[in-house]
């Protein structure tokens, strides 16, 4: 059977927990799984790429893939550093992926380091405002490259006794992301 | 007879190919990391109608000269040309390659599987499984690239007595669509 439960429905939140609860399942919550879907609006170009996330501790891999399912790019950072391979099987390392991702094509701008924590709607140290369901709302912080970003998120949706978002929005200049996340797997 | 005679007999043995599909994508160490279901559609030569429906949206339609690739996640179509898009793919063959393009292969038969090559020795060249059933359809076809993803698509459902619309493998570029014509 498929490892991952597709059709899901979308069931109501009834975890009525306070935001401050919330927050400590976030920053706890550190070995996790998505797929989605990332797309990539920048001033006059667009695309898009399935992505898989892997996150274990400070340890994470991302996988960005075609539709047909050839592989795009690979970023998988542990404790030596960050390595990422390209479609044509190129190896490339360094400390920080945004940085590494820019100098492999210089449009694209994906502030992985600090999404580790916005993209399971955990501001981090970063400032933020609350939906009137103590979920955050919208969140307005750095990268790693100091660039100030604007998260939002559209969709929560219970997964294993979390509410996780199903859809974030990244802005900075004219540089927009949109993730559509169809399946969180949480290990807790 | 060769295997890639044998191949192209098995594969042109049908002129219309109207299955369910699903899709599962796997990462070199066997984690599952994609995973989609659909229709895909072809009525050789050239014609080809590949709709995504879950987890969203995707469809490509070519009428064996141009290829449109509509992503309503991003109000996008892109527009090539069918031989560029699918030359060297699985594709390529499934919707009716033509002698010259079948030289670009090379078939080797184990049981009721055909694993095809690209013979023009491309560094990171994929391998393509075509799999039949006891009834002689194409049942499975594997993408496997050089360094080990692997993309499984089982297709079921077949139906060929299908009607399709004359202007099925046509695309109509909706209203505000952005278009990217790389053609």
């Amino acid at each position: 059977c498929s490892q991952f439960a597709s059709d899901i429905e979308d069931v109501p939140l009834s975890t009525n927990l306070t935001w401050e609860q919330q927050q400590q399942k976030l920053q706890q919550l550190d070995h996790w799984t998505l797929t989605g879907k990332l797309a990539i609006f920048l001033e006059n170009d667009r695309q898009t790429a399935n992505i898989y996330w892997k996150q274990q501790g400070d340890n994470y891999s991302i996988q960005l893939t075609t539709f047909i399912g050839t592989r795009i790019l690979q970023v998988t950072k542990n404790a030596q550093g960050v390595e990422i391979i390209n479609n044509d099987d190129e190896v490339f390392t360094g400390q920080d992926a945004n940085t590494l991702i820019k100098q492999l094509s210089p449009g694209l701008d994906l502030p992985i380091s600090a999404l580790q924590q916005w993209i399971k709607s955990n501001p981090a140290n970063a400032s933020y405002q609350l939906n009137d369901q103590q979920q955050v709302n919208d969140i307005l912080g750095l990268d790693a490259s100091h660039n100030l970003w604007e998260v939002s998120f559209q969709q929560y949706q219970n997964f294993s006794g979390i509410a996780l978002p199903k859809r974030v929005d990244l802005k900075r200049d004219n540089i927009r992301l949109k993730i559509a996340i169809n399946q969180w797997k949480v290990e807790n | 007879q060769t295997d890639s005679q044998l191949l192209q007999q098995k594969l042109s043995k049908f002129n219309t190919l109207n299955a369910d599909f699903t899709q599962q994508v796997t990462s070199p160490d066997g984690q599952v990391i994609q995973e989609s279901w659909g229709k895909l559609t072809i009525s050789r030569p050239g014609n080809f109608h590949w709709q995504v429906t879950k987890p969203d949206e995707e469809l490509i339609v070519s009428n064996g000269v141009d290829m449109w690739l509509f992503s309503p996640f991003i109000e996008q179509v892109t527009i090539m040309n069918f031989s560029d898009a699918i030359a060297g793919t699985p594709f390529a063959l499934l919707s009716g390659a033509d002698a010259s393009e079948w030289m670009n292969f090379d078939v080797k038969k184990q049981a009721n599987q055909f694993i095809v090559k690209n013979n023009k020795n491309e560094l990171n060249a994929n391998t393509f499984t075509f799999i039949f059933d006891n009834k002689d359809n194409v049942s499975e076809f594997i993408v496997q690239e050089a360094q080990g993803q692997k993309s499984t698509f089982k297709l079921s459902n077949n139906d060929q007595t299908i009607k399709l619309s004359d202007d099925f493998f046509e695309f109509q570029i909706p209203q505000g669509i952005e278009i990217d014509d790389q053609r």
